[in-house]
């Protein structure tokens, strides 16, 4: 029993390096961003009076199962509080992107986003499923250590060291543990789900995809020139799904596993049209990744992009 | 003797969330039935309550609106919502009407009190809409190898046909539009 409590202790609440969660809130925070401009430009269908669906029907009409007990998109009745309320958060997209914006700011932002997704539940599709589980456990966690933009500080947003530095925080480590948990409960289910429908079973499923034109963004008809394929990766995405939850914590494999994912993702984003829903899913195997193998990566990111001091 | 305290209730809390992420998606479940009234409040108020079914169980036909915009007997405009192909820059707003159909799936006269009033607010000169719901199969493997077109409507099927009228007094459907 000790060492299940202790198991479940170093699991739960054991130090962690807080990069990795710094820099998804970085591209989590953009991403967001361009979320909600897009939507914001097609404000008049999304979120107007005028719009597909009202205030008094987004009330009325919304199913049961999405109803909250707090009603958090009353502030949204009229078309102007709802466009001053969408500028606010597009701010406080940004303070939490930059690192402006800290534990306790993110909550606020969060319940702004949940205001407009519950104002029109009727055009909620893949991404924004995600995005409120991933915005919800970013509001755990402590991420302002890192990657935090000063304009007027020398040190800028570069990591001070390459290894790992751990932070006790309980919250800091129970978000990075949530997104993991809640990545492989999406893939489990999804692979689950996909394994009662015939398609999936026949290895035609990603043809009647590829073959919807409403779907699609081109015609893929050259497919059909390679069957065989079409039902090799139809298997593979079902099978890779389905054990992702096992397979992703084995480390030798772990890049395998993220890999395949990517590639899927970018697959599904660039002919599908799903690029927002290929994006969120692929920036959360940050969490899977070593903070200092992240460093890394950022510190080679930024020495390109910074300009060199001009020699003489 | 603080830490161990904080720990365990957050370890209730680890638990508990866990629980509705897990049971929440799997709605059916007698266990998700069973505890529904603990933990659907909870998931509801923090947009947690979602079904992961991208794609599934089978990737689902194409659906499409068809309408024709009528005044006093007279044919203002025609047109599909959403349109046949996307005539936005960007993907997301055709995907997000896209969805916006799909919810006819969920909620009863969905087409007659939200779709149909939002085509009126286009038409402001319409008095009525003359609205058929459509489901579309992609063509088979075979039948695209012996020249058939992704682009082909033939395979449609029509779900229900219906007179709206603008006026919601008109109409029987309750709310509507």
């Amino acid at each position: 029993m000790r060492k299940l409590v202790l198991a479940w202790n170093r699991f739960w609440f054991a130090p962690v390096d807080p990069f990795g969660l710094a820099l998804f809130r970085v591209v989590f925070g953009a991403g967001m961003f361009a979320v909600y401009f897009v939507r914001l430009l097609d404000f008049g269908f999304m979120f107007s009076e005028k719009g597909i669906l009202s205030y008094a029907q987004s009330v009325k009409l919304m199913p049961e199962m999405y109803r909250p007990v707090i009603p958090w998109h009353w502030v949204l009745q009229n078309d102007g509080v709802t466009g001053a309320l969408a500028a606010l958060l597009l701010l406080g997209l940004a303070g939490i992107t930059v690192g402006w914006i800290g534990r306790r700011g993110t909550w606020l932002v969060f319940i702004l986003h949940l205001c407009f997704q519950n104002r029109n539940w009727a055009v909620v599709y893949g991404p924004d499923l995600v995005v409120t589980f991933w915005f919800f456990y970013l509001c755990f966690a402590r991420t302002t250590e890192h990657l935090v933009w000063r304009p007027y500080s020398r040190r800028g947003a570069r990591p001070a060291s390459l290894v790992n530095h751990p932070i006790q925080d309980v919250g800091t480590r129970m978000s990075l543990r949530f997104f993991q948990l809640q990545l492989c409960i999406i893939y489990a289910y999804s692979g689950l789900e996909k394994a009662k429908g015939v398609p999936w079973w026949q290895g035609d499923a990603l043809w009647i995809t590829f073959a919807n034109t409403q779907l699609t963004t081109a015609d893929y008809s050259f497919i059909h020139h390679i069957p065989a394929v079409l039902a090799v990766l139809t298997f593979a995405t079902l099978l890779w799904e389905v054990y992702f939850v096992c397979l992703v914590w084995i480390r030798p494999l772990r890049k395998y596993v993220l890999g395949f994912g990517v590639l899927l993702h970018l697959g599904i984003g660039v002919s599908v049209g799903l690029g927002f829903f290929s994006y969120f899913m692929i920036i959360t195997y940050l969490h899977f990744l070593d903070p200092s193998q992240l460093k890394r990566g950022w510190r080679l990111v930024t020495d390109r992009v910074r300009p060199r001091p001009r020699t003489a | 003797m603080t830490r161990t305290r904080t720990r365990t209730w957050l370890s209730v809390f680890i638990v508990f969330h866990l629980a509705v992420v897990l049971l929440i998606p799997n709605e059916s479940s007698y266990l998700t039935q069973y505890f529904r009234p603990l933990i659907a409040p909870y998931a509801t108020t923090l947009g947690l309550a979602r079904a992961w079914q991208f794609f599934s169980p089978d990737p689902g036909p194409s659906v499409y609106l068809e309408y024709i915009a009528m005044k006093d007997g007279t044919k203002l405009d025609a047109g599909f919502f959403p349109p046949l192909q996307n005539p936005f820059w960007l993907r997301d707003p055709y995907n997000r009407r896209t969805a916006a159909l799909r919810m006819t799936f969920k909620v009863p006269d969905y087409v007659q009190t939200v779709v149909v009033p939002y085509l009126c607010r286009q038409y402001p000169a319409a008095t009525l809409m003359n609205v058929s719901l459509w489901i579309g199969g992609p063509p088979s493997l075979e039948e695209v190898e012996k020249g058939g077109s992704l682009r082909d409507h033939s395979r449609r099927e029509m779900l229900k046909t219906d007179v709206v009228f603008c006026d919601p007094a008109k109409n029987p459907v309750k709310g509507a539009p």
